[in-house]
């Protein structure tokens, strides 16, 4: 065995294996969750959340809750606070 | 069907099998599909997801207030926007109390209705605004939202007894 036969076997061979799985660590996972950054654009869906399990649905429209008028449902909000980052 | 009457299995013909697919020693078909992981819809880890639905729900059973939870854009006005969301609840509007957060616009909005104001007053609102926005200014919605809901909470007190 010559001595460069012997630095190919002994020490390619396990860098090339080593630089493989190093490569395989850093490839993007499909499912990784990106964290939002402030400042940045909110590219996903609208969503609304609700602790009632019937949900919060305009569907859901009952007579009583009385309409301004054009099918617009009355103004209900009486209060709040409003803020901005 | 009815008892002791034997179940028929439809008859495959191996020819039109497609990748994946093959009819087993007993008759049964067995399909194998390739599983391809998707994208997850919000930027949100499973147990920040878990934290939020628990204040949401904890909150809206303690107060009897309907607490909700916007998460997206708020389109023209913001105010006006996240009002007519709340009248569009319906019936139990009076009781709703709509959290809107649009990270993208930078604005995060509280409304109340008329039972709920009385509950929770405009300045204990701003408080919990003020919370949520710290927060917010470090990118952290999930933990905002899960504070200002624990906040609008307190502020709020427990249900009256009938």
């Amino acid at each position: 065995m010559t001595i460069v036969e012997t630095v190919l076997v002994f020490a390619l061979i396990p860098l090339a294996i080593y630089g493989v799985i190093t490569l395989l660590t850093l490839r993007p996972k499909a499912t990784r969750i990106t964290r939002y950054r402030p400042g940045q654009e909110w590219g996903y869906a609208p969503v609304w959340w609700s602790g009632n399990p019937a949900g919060v649905s305009s569907t859901h429209q009952t007579p009583d809750a009385g309409e301004a008028g054009d099918g617009v449902p009355a103004r209900t909000a009486r209060g709040g606070a409003r803020g901005n980052w | 069907m009815a008892t002791g009457e034997v179940a028929q299995r439809p008859q495959v013909d191996p020819s039109d099998l497609a990748v994946g697919e093959v009819i087993t020693n007993s008759g049964r078909l067995s399909v194998a599909r390739m599983y391809e992981p998707h994208a997850p819809s919000l930027p949100f880890t499973p147990s920040q997801l878990a934290s939020l639905d628990e204040a949401l729900t904890l909150s809206s059973r303690e107060t009897g207030l309907d607490f909700s939870v916007y998460l997206g854009e708020l389109a023209g006005d913001t105010r006006a926007t996240a009002e007519a969301m709340h009248a569009s609840v319906g019936a139990r509007a009076p009781h709703a109390v709509l959290i809107a957060v649009s990270p993208g616009q930078r604005v995060v909005e509280v409304v109340t209705g008329e039972e709920s104001r009385r509950r929770i007053s405009d300045r204990g609102a701003k408080l919990a605004v003020m919370s949520m926005v710290a927060s917010f200014k470090e990118g952290d919605i999930a933990g905002g939202l899960v504070g200002g809901l624990r906040m609008l909470t307190d502020q709020a007190g427990s249900a009256p007894r009938v």
